[in-house]
């Protein structure tokens, strides 16, 4: 382009040119819209008509009772559905828009990702979000000066004032990238704003009775604040990395980022716990962890073994070109095989916390044939419970894989095989109890739990793991089982091992070639 | 000197519809290259993929040497791409909107500010600036669209449908901006379904048939493909019957037509072989004062070419 005369309209702003782009245009969209102002002006209405009452309150002879926790709780209360549902609902509108209009994918031709797209409405919600605190600070410092609350109380909860309405904004922004399937639109948006509600009444809930038993429990404030943040970052990260996930492109590495998520959570809900529990409970603490971590990651090792087998030619440029590199980031890259072996490797982590933990404390007795067996005190219940979740992750994951293996390959068929999975799982409960009721003389009411109901994890949780001896027959059976579906996958995985090292290979030849071609033309 | 867009061996599927097969094409710098088809023909997924926005089952793209497929951060730099809908952003100025895409493409500070004016200014957006983005024209919009796309510069415009819906003067307007974009020295990729207007802008063609080339080349081969024969216009002061009774004596000449005083012939030999036919004409004593070669166009080009077949 030429040189032209410039526009008083355009200008230079170098402390917004460090900014992200997203975060200045929905800053400037959401100050625009009519949704802030209608916001503004009821809130502020809704305060002075509070200032009103509780200096009326406070000009009372007969009560000399400090009112400022009551006032600063209205205060929340006013706040509360701005933070909660407005700012996030807002972000979701945005989001559904971009992804629907297909305005998002024109975004990432930019120098835009996917994650900057969602870090900047992040901060746009959190920049919306202390742009009405400090629009409240009035009322804050009224809530003060009636007594009742001090300051560090007022900062802790205006903190999670904010951290509250990220976390709501994530969740929304994540749900809004579900717009890429258009026929659920509607309906995911119309949860996203039931669920924001239903937040809003719990944050209610807490701020109208909560609030008042955190007040006065003598916790410590960084300690609070600290497990507040390290909950609400993984949350973040969470919602963060399933929206980046969406709005990426079927043939971009999609996997990766929710595969380190998966790993980084893991740690940090042993952390959590490990703060949190006594130290003299350290070995129930440690199972308590590794079936916590089992249970929430099940749905990511679920997604993982249900993707489509082959690396896209995309990532396969991402492969790393060493080879050992190559081997060590197998399990984190895209594919079917590799999400299976992800799953292994991280359930085997898992799964040797709870056996060094019952091999350590107490002693299992060995037997001649060298097997460890524990009694009923010995082998741990919460031991029990992690050991049967991590079967039931390796079995549910070997078979969903061996569904999507039976599909034709494309990301499109992605859903089908999850689908598909869950309703052979659900048939998978059904036939036995059905059978059982039929063949025998047991009703609805009063059928038992037998080894053939070992894919209602429900019931074999409730019934199936009652003693040791019950527990160990019961987990042989669900272990053998998963081994089985593994060895009927062993080929997926060993040929998605092999896919990521020719692909290292090939990048080396490429490499090599391009060097080669470059010595000609130089020398040339 | 290598062509700024080499296309080879492209092909894509989804599901058992074979969008693009096989495609290979070529665009050099300043050219305008007019890519026509019917309706399935496999021109958008074609231009996606060229935008990095599509992944091929096979073949390649390099937009001057870079791979879309290797290394397609770089390729998107190069690339300008102008989807056929102008997705305008509520509660934004038209300022605001180019200033956002501005800064998406890593410009900061002074060189923001310049290409910004510079843009708004080759859009003729200067009066818009503050007009709400979501309350223009269809056809300021598409000016709003085109300038986002020049933002950061690029080298190969690929512009999906941009005459869509515009009314005539609109898209006079926008004609004018895509010669001179061409001028500056920028290839062109563009898909119309208004052919006329392709026609008078385009420099070469492609057109494509389930997912097929069907043929491609310069206006000039691509009319001398469609007739077989060199298309001439002749006119001779004096009314045409004499020019007719030389012209059915020469050879080489065939489906000679005579209709609005003029004459029409195809010349089944070189060009270069036209001018000693008019020398003859002259020689004659026929007062010549017309005598060109007539382009076909596109439209011509295209229901000569394809066959109407959808998928």
């Amino acid at each position: 382009m030429t040189e032209s005369p410039r526009h008083a309209y355009v200008q230079e702003s170098p402390l917004s040119d460090r900014m992200n782009p997203v975060f200045v245009r929905e800053l400037q969209q959401a100050l625009k819209g009519r949704v802030f102002g209608v916001s503004l002006y009821l809130s502020l209405l809704a305060i002075i008509g509070l200032g009103i009452y509780f200096a009326g309150l406070s000009s009372n002879p007969v009560s000399d009772e400090p009112r400022g926790r009551d006032a600063f709780q209205s205060v929340l209360m006013i706040l509360a559905p701005i933070l909660i549902v407005i700012v996030p609902a807002q972000a979701l509108h945005s989001t559904v828009k971009e992804v629907q209009g297909g305005a998002a994918e024109l975004l990432f031709l930019s120098r835009i990702t996917p994650f900057g797209l969602i870090r900047g409405k992040l901060f746009a919600a959190l920049g919306q979000s202390l742009l009405y605190l400090s629009l409240f600070a009035p009322a804050l410092a009224m809530t003060f000066l009636l007594r009742g609350v001090d300051v560090q109380m007022i900062g802790i909860h205006l903190v999670l004032a904010a951290l509250a309405s990220v976390v709501c904004t994530s969740f929304a922004v994540a749900a809004g990238t579900l717009a890429r399937f258009r026929p659920i639109t509607a309906f995911v948006t119309g949860l996203t704003i039931l669920a924001l509600v239903w937040a809003l009444f719990m944050a209610w809930g807490f701020i109208a009775f909560g609030m008042r038993a955190f007040l006065g429990s003598g916790l410590s404030w960084i300690a609070t604040v600290s497990a507040v943040a390290v909950v609400t970052t993984l949350a973040v990260a969470l919602f963060s990395v399933c929206g980046c996930t969406m709005l990426k492109h079927p043939y971009e590495n999609r996997s990766s980022a929710i595969r380190v998520y998966v790993v980084v959570m893991m740690i940090a809900v042993f952390a959590l716990n490990g703060v949190v529990w006594l130290s003299s409970a350290r070995d129930e603490m440690l199972r308590f962890s590794s079936l916590s971590a089992t249970a929430i990651a099940a749905i990511f090792f679920l997604f993982a073994s249900t993707e489509d087998e082959s690396l896209s030619p995309r990532v396969r440029t991402q492969v790393p070109k060493n080879p050992l590199l190559a081997l060590l980031v197998t399990p984190f890259l895209p594919g079917r095989g590799r999400g299976l072996l992800f799953t292994v490797l991280c359930v085997a982590a898992l799964a040797s916390i709870i056996a060094v933990t019952q091999a350590m404390h107490p002693a299992p007795t060995i037997t001649s044939t060298g097997v460890a067996i524990w009694n009923d005190q010995q082998f741990n219940e919460l031991g029990r419970y992690a050991l049967a979740m991590q079967g039931y992750c390796l079995a549910f994951c070997g078979i969903a894989a061996l569904i999507r293996g039976f599909m034709r390959p494309g990301t499109a068929k992605n859903w089908q095989a999850r689908i598909l999975w869950f309703s052979a799982i659900v048939a998978a409960m059904i036939v036995p109890f059905v059978i059982q009721v039929l063949t025998s003389s047991r009703t609805l009411n009063n059928s038992s739990w037998t080894k053939a109901h070992i894919f209602n994890a429900a019931w074999t949780f409730d019934d199936g793991l009652d003693s040791a001896a019950e527990a160990r027959s019961t987990l042989t059976l669900l272990f053998g089982i998963a081994a089985i579906f593994l060895l009927l996958n062993a080929p997926v995985i060993l040929r998605s091992v092999r896919e990521v090292l020719d692909a290292s290979r090939e990048r080396r030849r490429l490499e090599a070639e391009a060097a080669t071609l470059a010595q000609v033309t130089e020398s040339a | 000197m290598k062509p700024l867009l080499d296309v080879v061996g492209l092909s894509k599927a989804f599901g058992n519809v074979q969008a693009v097969r096989n495609l290979e094409f070529q665009v050099d710098r300043g050219m305008i290259w007019g890519f026509i088809g019917p309706n399935g023909a496999g021109k958008t997924t074609t231009m996606r993929i060229l935008s990095t926005l599509e992944l091929p089952d096979t073949g390649n793209a390099f937009i001057d040497g870079t791979s879309i497929l290797i290394d397609p951060l770089r390729a998107r730099m190069r690339i300008g791409f102008m989807a056929d809908h102008f997705f305008p952003y509520a509660n934004l100025d038209v300022g605001q909107y180019l200033d956002f895409f501005a800064r998406l493409y890593g410009l900061v500070g002074a060189q923001r500010v310049k290409t910004l004016n510079a843009v708004i200014d080759f859009c003729g957006l200067g009066e818009f600036v503050d007009r709400p983005a979501t309350g223009l024209s269809k056809g300021m919009g598409q000016r709003v669209h085109l300038a986002k796309t020049l933002l950061h510069d690029p080298d190969l415009l690929i512009l999906d449908e941009p005459a869509n819906g515009l009314d005539p003067r609109a898209r006079i307007e926008f004609r004018d901006l895509l010669k001179l974009l061409a001028e500056r020295g920028k290839a062109i990729l563009i898909s119309s379904h208004i052919l006329s207007e392709l026609s008078e802008i385009c420099h070469g063609a492609l057109v494509v048939e389930r997912g097929e080339r069907i043929v491609s080349g310069s206006i000039e081969e691509l009319s001398r493909g469609a007739t077989r024969h060199i298309p001439v216009r002749v006119r001779a002061i004096g009314g045409p019957e004499a020019l007719e009774r030389f012209l059915l004596l020469q050879p080489k000449v065939f489906d000679l037509e005579v209709r609005d005083g003029a004459a029409f012939f195809g010349f089944d030999g070189e060009e270069s072989e036209l001018a000693p036919l008019l020398a003859r004409a002259v020689g004659e004593g026929l007062a010549i004062v017309e005598f060109s070669v007539v382009r076909a166009d596109l439209e011509h080009i295209f229901l000569k070419t394809t066959k109407g077949q959808l998928q």
